[in-house]
């Protein structure tokens, strides 16, 4: 008799766990996904292309039907998991007939904030998280409705690059001097811009939102500065919030987010996390790299065998708005370190690698990411790079090409 | 039918470089440019061409050519009309002619000039102004041949012929890297060996491209010729190799000039001694030159630039009086004269111990020559030569000059000098083709555009004697004029409209012609009295011609000497006996090499017409200096680094090449480079100006010097489309380029210079590369897809390759992968481009993922088996159902082309 392992969401993360449980633990476990949202688990990172237009709601699946059947998965979406009774290993469902578990994995993602301002609850007032969000900004686009998008990180640019790519004329405010300031350094964030605006999307930095002005539905937007911004819709996208309530209820160990161990173990033996909700050692991942990982090695613990997380060199490496943008490790650069930088605004490009002690500490790139993984490679292995160091920002085929026979 | 351009007929023309004179076929391109070829039918080449001839199609157009009379203003030169400049230029010359009296006033000519130009510049001044200041820089050339030619042949003639180097069974080369400096007559010996087994004899102090894959080198010590050719002498008449008829009927001055040569180098051991050679060598050399009948010895600024380069000459002339081997077939001394007309200007007579037309400064030769030119004020004494001419000059004893086609602030000794004194002139006129060089920034008062070789026209006389037309096959640019027209019309304002009324260089032509058959009746070499009466298309059509053309005589001839009937007054040659070879300059512990000079293979003179070659640029870019290992060593001077070169005159910083070739305890250095193209590589400045007695040329060869490393800690380079203004205290040279300027440069200034210093001469279009902490900027600027100005920096060891930059420079478009790695300054020749990124996540580019789609992926489940990419954040997906669309497409589409064609 199979073991019950429940998987409280249906996202990115739960897809690919059970992915790997299916390589690994095969038969070992009788696998329940119970997840919110309506539909088949999907790409969240298409969303923006799902709203760009560039890709259809459906094709974003991640999985078919067929694909869950096979692997025996139960996949109950649209319901809602309100409780864990710890002690009796039981799930509580809105309006469902309690689920027992043998093994629990919360996989319940995050929540977009919405700006403690007044307004805020207005009508006209969005996040941009899921396809229920798409579906709704897609109807403002093709109204050629005003938007602004607050939140000028990666969540924002997808949104606006969507909307306007939709139609709609789209501000983007960032409370910061700089776009993706997480991301990217200055003269990055700044040849983003220059890119982003490209696309039509006007951007607005240093922008402190102190209001949203309307009369039952939103009519215009103020920021700190006095200045007002009309608007038919505003768009939050300014950071998440994982999503840990039922965890926390259930009396687990919360931080930010749910407190796991390098097994993804929470403070119940039984009950594990991973994804945007888990936190491991004090970091709350926001991207679904890590969230990868973190499904590997659950998948081999599950399976008894030994696997530890220990943690991830935090890379980004995506399209943002329609640019190839990449960053890991150091890539400020400070005292003791040195940068290599190479930039041409007309091809669109910029690259930044940091040294520090004759190893790669760092690395952003905009535009030209064709060896961001090598980079990323690099700045994992610490491997000493003086011997390339004349020709790496040059790639890998010209740093090191293949030797002759 | 097609309508043919009359005006791109090809020309029969004469190469305008070196003495060889080869005949040049140019046919113009119809846009200011012509294509070059050697001339089949001329006998200096029969179709030859050495890389610089060969090249002169890139060396014509009208960029940074002087097209206008100009004058200067408070300071500023203006462009002004013919007429004011005449006058000027007249005006200024009668009034310090009459303040100062006619010595006063120095022409300064070139060996570039032709003929009529030579002959109208010399008649007005030794006939007309009534000094003989008219020196020219065949002065740093052949002036020392000249004078040896005289002491010994009563006059400058050439005994030999071209012929003679196809027949001889030895050629002993003196003095002459006649492998780079004559390449087509070197090409000629090389052929006589090759075919008739004639063998080579190289003597210099550096193994140059001449010396090698030949039959024996001798490397003497610097200015020890004399004593190799006194040991020689010695030898011949101690071993009975004399032509003792020849020597009592034709010659004389036998024993005195022995007496000499015995006391010089009186054995093989005594002259291995003086000029530090093994006697195995000395003893073989001697033996090769006593047994060979047919032996041409040839000299050229090896011989010539020095001190002593008189007795040089005369001492190779000594062997080969004593043998009687002149004036036969393969066998004679022969001249190798560096410049296209320097034996034209010595027919001339343009030189300022000359009168005219071989005739010199005797009382019944000045009065013969006042008679035919009707010269109202006949110079009766030599002239100041070069050197002298320009000391004259910074004393303020000459106080107008007026220099024709030449570059003196460059190319004469103690050049800085040179440059100071020119700027003491009451009057300084420069004739130009171009409108900068080192003499036009020295700060002449007016500036006169003179024809450029492809638009001027008249005749050149090549070191056999033989006089070519050099014909014009583009038009005139702008407002310059032909030298002769230009002097002419001063000498009318001058008030001597009479002498001076020239139509046309057939009509001067003609009256060279004359003069050098008035009253000569055999009494003198040179006489082409034949052409006197030449028809203006007779003139056009001339074919190449050697002199003596007498009149009446049937046929020119070939060789002078065999037979006797030397120019002295009895008729026989002298024997001459050298002074006791020494250099004119000590070495010591502060000056302890010696600085020898010289050409390069694809350069001429101060580049100011080959520097306009991109091809001739890649050979040697860099002024650099020769050193050998032990030196090196000694000095910490490393190859491919930087050396600063001091004289008593001068310094300069140069590249350091360490070659075996260079003699020890001498250095060499090109002398081509000037502060035109180049920060610290002005040789001239380094030059003594010590000189020749006799000829007064310049010990240029021979000046002691010092040598210690220079650091750069930055070299690098910049391409661009404009000459650049480049930051201050840089060392840096220019070249031309593919398309472009290309600057090599060493700093030693902050990196951080660089960036604005670019941004204030480029547009918006900019791509950057900084590693400041690894010393690296490189950056380009664009217009469109054009590269518009690169620039490379680095550590020394890693600047680039500016090679690689070169090509894509040269390009009128960069693509856009070439430009995502320009600045990695690297060749990406086998670095496959896999194109955008698609796939971040496994680092898959576009590229790859079209080839795996052509290879037959048919979904993005397919491409993922294979290649990883969508396997993981899956975000590329769509993309990758776009490129299987595309390419898939695409691929069907060429398919169905092909069934349907």
């Amino acid at each position: 008799m199979s073991e019950p392992l429940v998987i409280v969401g249906n996202g990115m993360a739960a897809a690919r766990l059970v992915d790997e449980l299916a390589k690994t633990a095969l038969g070992r476990y009788a696998i329940a996904v119970i997840g919110e949202e309506p539909r088949l688990a999907y790409n969240r990172v298409l969303l923006s292309s799902v709203l760009a237009g560039e890709t259809g709601s459906h094709e974003i699946e991640l999985r078919p039907a067929d694909w869950w059947r096979q692997r025996g998965v139960t996949v109950r979406y649209g319901y809602r998991v309100t409780e864990i009774d710890v002690g009796r290993r039981e799930l509580k469902i809105a309006g469902e007939e309690s689920m027992e578990y043998s093994k629990l994995v919360l996989a319940t993602g995050s929540t977009p904030l919405r700006l403690n301002v007044p307004g805020a609850d207005l009508t006209g007032v969005h996040t941009f998280r899921d396809s229920r969000d798409v579906d709704l900004l897609l109807t403002l686009a093709a109204a050629k409705k005003r938007v602004v998008v607050v939140g000028g990180g990666l969540l924002g640019l997808e949104a606006a690059y969507g909307l306007a790519k939709a139609g709609a004329p789209v501000t983007l405010l960032h409370l910061m001097d700089r776009l993706m300031e997480r991301q990217l350094d200055l003269p990055a964030a700044e040849l983003l811009k220059t890119l982003v605006e490209r696309k039509g999307i006007h951007v607005v930095l240093n922008a402190s939102t102190k209001c949203i002005h309307g009369d039952g539905h939103v009519e215009a937007i103020e920021l700190a500065d006095g200045s007002r911004i009309e608007a038919d819709a505003v768009i939050f996208a300014a950071g998440i919030r994982p999503n840990v309530a039922i965890a926390k209820e259930a009396g687990l160990a919360v931080n930010r987010g749910i407190v796991v161990n390098d097994c993804l173990q929470t403070s119940e033996s039984d009950i594990f996390a991973l994804g945007e909700c888990a936190e491991h050692r004090g970091t709350a991942y926001g991207l679904v790299e890590p969230a990868y990982e973190q499904a590997r090695v659950l998948a081999r613990h599950l399976a008894g065998k030994s696997a530890a997380y220990q943690g991830s060199v935090v890379s980004t490496n995506l399209k943002v708005s329609g640019v190839s943008v990449f960053s890991a490790g150091d890539f400020v650069g400070g005292e003791g370190s040195e940068s290599l930088v190479l930039s041409d605004r007309r091809r669109g490009t910029y690259k930044k690698l940091v040294i520090a002690d004759g190893r790669l500490t760092g690395a952003v790139l905009i535009g030209d990411t064709v060896d961001a993984l090598w980079y990323l490679e690099l700045i994992r292995n610490r491997e000493a790079v003086a011997a390339i160091r004349t020709d790496m920002m040059f790639g890998r085929a010209l740093a090191l090409p293949p030797k002759a026979a | 039918m097609t309508a043919i351009d009359p005006t791109l007929r090809t020309t029969r023309t004469t190469c305008p470089y070196c003495g060889v004179g080869c005949g040049v076929l140019a046919t113009p391109d119809g846009d200011g440019g012509a294509a070059i070829a050697g001339d089949p039918e001329h006998p200096a080449n029969f179709g030859r061409l050495c890389s610089k001839g060969s090249a002169l199609g890139e060396t014509v157009g009208l960029e940074g050519r002087l097209l206008y009379p100009m004058i200067r203003c408070k300071g500023v030169l203006e462009r002004v009309a013919w007429s004011d400049a005449l006058d000027h230029v007249a005006h200024r010359m009668q009034h310090i002619v009459a303040r100062d009296g006619a010595d006063a006033v120095a022409f300064y000519l070139s060996g570039q000039l032709l003929t009529e130009d030579y002959y109208v510049a010399n008649k007005l001044m030794k006939g007309f102004v009534g000094t003989a200041n008219v020196d020219t820089n065949s002065r740093l050339c052949m002036s020392s041949s000249v004078a040896g030619h005289r002491r010994a042949f009563g006059a400058d003639t050439v005994p030999g012929c071209y012929e003679d180097l196809d027949q001889a069974d030895l050629l002993v080369l003196v003095g002459s890297n006649a492998a780079w400096c004559h390449p087509i007559l070197f090409q000629r010996m090389r052929r006589n060996k090759e075919e008739r087994g004639a063998r080579i004899i190289v003597i210099d102090p550096r193994r140059t491209d001449t010396a090698s894959d030949i039959d024996l080198f001798l490397g003497v010590k610097p200015g020890t010729d004399t004593a190799l050719f006194s040991g020689l002498f010695v030898h011949l008449a101690d071993s009975g190799a004399l032509d003792k008829d020849y020597i009592a009927n034709n010659t004389s001055g036998f024993d005195d000039a022995l007496a000499r040569a015995r006391s010089i180098a009186g054995s093989v051991s005594a002259t291995a001694l003086a000029t530090g050679l093994s006697e195995q060598d000395v003893a073989a050399f001697f033996a090769m030159f006593r047994e060979t009948e047919r032996v041409v010895t040839l000299y050229s600024q090896g011989v010539n630039q020095s001190a002593q380069g008189t007795d040089k000459v005369n001492a190779i002339l000594n062997c080969h009086l004593a043998t009687g081997r002149i004036g036969k077939p393969g066998a004679s001394p022969f001249s190798l004269t560096g410049q296209p007309n320097a034996m034209g200007g010595r027919e001339v007579g343009g030189l300022a111990n000359q009168l005219a037309a071989h005739m010199m400064f005797t009382p019944p030769e000045v009065d013969r020559v006042r008679r035919f030119w009707k010269a109202p004020r006949i110079a009766t004494h030599e002239g100041l030569k070069a050197v002298q001419l320009f000391e004259a000059i910074n004393r303020g004893e000459v106080k107008a000059l007026w220099v024709m086609g030449t570059n003196p602030a460059v190319s004469l000794p103690d050049a800085d000098l040179v440059r100071e004194a020119l700027k003491k002139l009451e009057l300084f006129v420069v004739s130009e083709n171009v409108l900068s060089n080192d003499t036009v920034e020295a700060g002449p008062h007016v500036l006169l555009p003179a024809l450029a070789w492809g638009e001027k026209s008249g005749t050149v006389t090549n070191s056999e004697r033989r006089i070519s037309r050099q014909r014009s096959f583009l038009p005139a640019p702008g407002e310059a004029r032909p030298d002769w027209w230009i002097l002419s019309e001063v000498a009318k304002r001058l008030g001597f409209g009479e002498g001076f009324n020239y139509k046309s260089a057939a009509e001067i032509f003609r009256e060279h012609a004359a003069l050098s058959a008035f009253e000569n009746d055999g009494s003198r070499d040179f006489d082409i009295g034949a052409l006197q009466s030449v028809s203006d298309e007779a003139y056009d059509a001339l074919v190449p011609l050697q002199w003596p053309a007498r009149e009446g005589q049937e046929g020119p001839g070939a060789r002078f000497f065999a037979g006797g009937g030397f120019f002295t007054n009895d008729g026989k040659g002298r024997f001459v006996a050298p002074e006791v070879p020494a250099l004119r300059s000590e070495t010591n512990s502060a000056r302890p090499l010696r600085l020898n000079t010289g050409r390069i293979r694809d350069q001429w003179h101060t580049m100011t017409r080959t520097g306009l070659s991109q091809r001739l640029g890649a050979h040697l870019p860099e002024p650099f200096v020769e050193i050998h290992p032990d030196d090196a060593g000694k000095y910490g001077v490393v190859d491919d680094s930087f050396a600063r070169v001091t004289t008593d005159y001068g310094q300069c910083i140069l590249k350091a090449v360490v070659s075996e070739r260079q003699q020890r305890g001498t250095l060499f250095v090109p002398i081509h480079w000037s502060a035109m193209n180049t920060s610290h590589g002005r040789i001239g400045a380094l030059v003594q100006s010590f000189n020749d007695p006799f000829s007064g040329q310049p010990e240029t060869k021979a000046t002691p010097a010092a040598i210690a490393p220079y650091e750069y800690v930055f070299r690098g380079f910049a391409l661009s489309r404009k000459q650049l203004a480049l930051p201050q205290h840089l060392w840096w040279v220019r070249a031309a380029i593919g398309g472009g300027y290309g600057y090599l440069f060493a700093d030693n200034a902050d990196l951080s210079r660089w960036p604005a210093w670019l941004q204030g001469i480029a547009g918006e279009d900019i791509a950057e590369y900084r590693d400041f902490g690894g010393g690296v900027y490189r950056a380009a600027s664009f217009v469109g897809d054009r590269i518009e100005t690169c620039l490379f920096i680095g550590p020394a060891h890693d600047a680039g390759d500016w090679e690689v930059v070169k090509s894509l420079f040269a390009a009128d478009r960069v693509s856009d992968e070439q430009r995502r790695l320009l600045l990695s300054g690297k060749s990406t020749e086998g670095v496959a481009s896999t194109g955008p990124v698609v796939c971040a996540c496994f680092g898959v580019g576009r590229s790859t993922i079209c080839d795996t789609i052509a290879a037959g992926a048919r979904s993005a489940a397919e491409i993922g088996a294979k290649l990883k990419a969508g396997t993981n954040c899956g975000s590329c997906i769509p993309e990758l159902k776009r490129l299987i669309a595309e390419t898939g497409g695409a691929a069907k589409e060429a398919k169905f082309a092909g069934a349907a064609g």
